[in-house]
């Protein structure tokens, strides 16, 4: 149905980069939530997840998001998406994600804005 | 507000509407592509709670099923729940009143008077809604979700949605628990198929048979084939002396005897008496204690088959279990007791094959088989270019013990030379009744100075095993000659009339002897 779901991090100072690869409708990305959770122990609360490669996003990839946003709201961190497709924007602005991060065209521009 | 204003925002809200169903279009069909995934079933409901939880932007939940045998709910799925692991037993009227409640399935968690002892064990999650999961009226359990983000209750339209999601779950599960009733009958169906496939082989293998030895030989080895076994012996009843003698065996057999009388076997009495299949397991089954004898024979836990046929007890066959294996499955019993069947018939044949091709008084083979089993052996001899050694054997003055001692003693001497030729044979030797008090033995791959050996063996064991009848002392001996293919002949007439030649001469030179004849250039040469 889709290629495998991969992803590779990052922590840039302050700030952590999560790089997503595939579709993020299967059970292969609740390592997204993983990662999050572990970073955030480690008080990296600063979080950027570029989704470049992930074009399609579905309401299993939405759960797994919805429960990085929790975790980084009781942090009081801050997380942004980058790279979203019109599509994506679109269904992220609709179910209320956007209200709780920050969109951004640009992967650099996010890290920029987090590490200044 | 102008009016140009107000209809782009009533189409935005309108096109924000359409835009939400279409995600829980997508979410349904996803879930139809959920029930096509070839995955374990925990992966199935754990993608479909994603499903529900991300087309209605909740934060937690899980579904718990209801396990109909034991009336138990239990937590088989959940995202970030309090509890990883719940169980709860549903009483009859708790279950009763979820499967009639049929016109609505989706509660909020507040107003449901239901579940309270459930519900509250996970109050800390603060629970929004519960969906009851039921195919046609059967309960298959329910499922719980939490809040939106920032604990924002869902608004009654996605209540709505959350209700035709969980239908659609509903449907997913019971289709999937159906699946796996079928995968597991289809299981059981190709293990019947491999059974059967199994005993049809066994069968072939034995049916066509007609050597009773050789039979049970391939029984054995076949029994080890349909089950796991350490060791194993066959036994054959012999009404006549009332005792069984052992035919095969599989594993250490140095502690079994020959033969076991039924008087002195409580094993063998079960069995004869009852004539059906026998687990004993020590300390178990009655009896508690074996005769010591028993246990050395069959061990402390086997199992013991008759081999039947139309009722008539053949005989048995015991078997022990792989040490570790814990015994015998149910599988493994049916599967021998009904090979068991098939040995039967088996085995009857081939006694009564015995029986056509052997003389009832000496048990040595007729002279008609031996015409045959020697045709056949001189072409194989032929074939290979081996030795195949001919003895005939005459009793001497057997005419004169007959009118001395009656017919009666005449007979005894008869069995008292056949048993000594009987236990003087190898495998594939073959020990005849010629006629009248006149002996053959066949022995493939031997040659002159072997067979001459075996029969000189023989001369002195008729000479020096006394036979006593009525009390009185009989002496026997017998004469001796011996021919070899292709030394001495060509064919079987000539290699019959050579070894008769030789026993001519025997005879001729003072009896108690045994004669080699002559190799063929000597014959020539003279």
């Amino acid at each position: 149905m889709s290629e495998e779901f991969s992803l590779s991090h990052q922590v840039d100072g302050p700030v952590l980069i999560i790089r997503t690869k595939g579709y993020l409708n299967d059970l292969g990305a609740e390592q997204v939530d993983e990662i999050c959770s572990e970073h955030l122990e480690k008080s990296v609360n600063k979080i950027v997840i570029n989704l470049e490669q992930s074009p399609l996003i579905n309401s299993i990839g939405i759960s797994i998001l919805i429960g990085v946003i929790e975790a980084i709201e009781e942090s009081g961190g801050a997380l942004a998406f980058t790279n979203l497709t019109p599509t994506n924007r679109k269904t992220f602005e609709m179910m209320g994600l956007l209200q709780f991060a920050e969109p951004f065209d640009k992967e650099e521009e996010a890290v920029a804005k987090y590490k200044g | 507000m102008s009016e140009s204003e107000q209809t782009s925002s009533v189409e935005q809200k309108m096109q924000q509407q359409v835009l939400r169903y279409e995600y829980v279009l997508e979410a349904l069909s996803d879930i139809g592509d959920e029930l096509c995934r070839v995955s374990s079933f925990d992966a199935q409901l754990k993608s479909l709670l994603h499903l529900l939880l991300g087309t209605l932007g909740v934060r937690k939940g899980g579904i718990f099923l209801f396990d109909n045998y034991n009336k138990r709910v239990s937590l088989r799925c959940s995202w970030k729940l309090v509890h990883k692991n719940f169980e709860y037993d549903l009483p009859h009227d708790e279950i009763a009143g979820l499967e009639a409640d049929s016109a609505d399935i989706t509660y909020r968690t507040a107003d449901y008077n239901h579940l309270r002892g459930i519900l509250e064990a996970f109050a800390e999650d603060n629970l929004d809604c519960i969906s009851i999961l039921k195919v046609r009226e059967k309960l298959i359990g329910f499922l719980v979700v939490g809040h939106k983000l920032k604990e924002v209750p869902l608004t009654e339209k996605e209540v709505s949605f959350l209700k035709t999601l969980s239908r659609n779950i509903s449907v997913a599960i019971n289709n999937f628990l159906l699946l796996s009733e079928l995968r597991e009958a289809n299981v059981r169906l190709d293990e019947k198929i491999q059974e059967v496939s199994i005993l049809y082989q066994a069968s072939q293998m034995i049916s066509s048979e007609l050597q009773l030895q050789a039979l049970l030989d391939m029984a054995m080895s076949a029994i080890s084939e349909i089950t796991d076994i350490e060791r194993g012996t066959t036994w054959l009843y012999e009404e006549e002396h009332r005792q069984f003698n052992l035919m095969s065996h599989l594993g250490d057999a140095s502690k079994l005897p020959e033969n076991l009388s039924l008087e002195d076997s409580e094993i063998l009495q079960i069995v004869a008496e009852r004539k059906d299949t026998f687990e004993y397991e020590k300390g178990k089954s009655q009896p508690a204690e074996l005769k010591r004898l028993d246990e050395k024979v069959f061990g402390e836990a086997f199992v013991v088959v008759p081999i039947l046929n139309q009722g008539e007890f053949l005989g048995l066959l015991h078997l022990c279990a792989t040490a570790g294996a814990n015994g015998f499955t149910s599988r493994d019993i049916r599967l021998i007791k009904v090979f068991a069947v098939q040995l039967g018939a088996a085995v009857k044949n081939a006694q009564l094959y015995e029986q056509a091709i052997t003389d009832g008084m000496t048990k040595l083979y007729l002279h008609r088989y031996f015409k045959q089993r020697l045709l056949d052996e001189i072409k194989r001899a032929a074939r290979f270019k081996r030795n195949l050694a001919l003895i005939m054997v005459d009793i001497d003055h057997f005419k004169r013990l007959n009118d001395t001692y009656g017919h009666q003693t005449g007979d005894e001497v008869l069995k008292h030379v056949a048993s000594i030729l009987r236990r003087a044979v190898r495998t594939h030797d073959l020990p005849v009744r010629y006629g009248g008090e006149e002996f053959a033995l066949v022995l493939p791959e031997t040659d002159m100075t072997g067979a001459v050996a075996v029969a000189e063996r023989i001369r002195r064991s008729i000479e020096t095993d006394f036979l006593e009848v009525n009390g009185v002392v009989i002496k026997i001996t017998a004469s001796f000659g011996v021919s070899v293919f292709s030394d001495c002949a060509d064919d079987m007439d000539s290699l019959i009339k050579a070894a008769d030649v030789a026993l001519y001469w025997s005879k001729e030179h003072g009896r108690n002897q045994v004669t080699a004849a002559p190799a063929k250039v000597t014959r020539e040469v003279e």
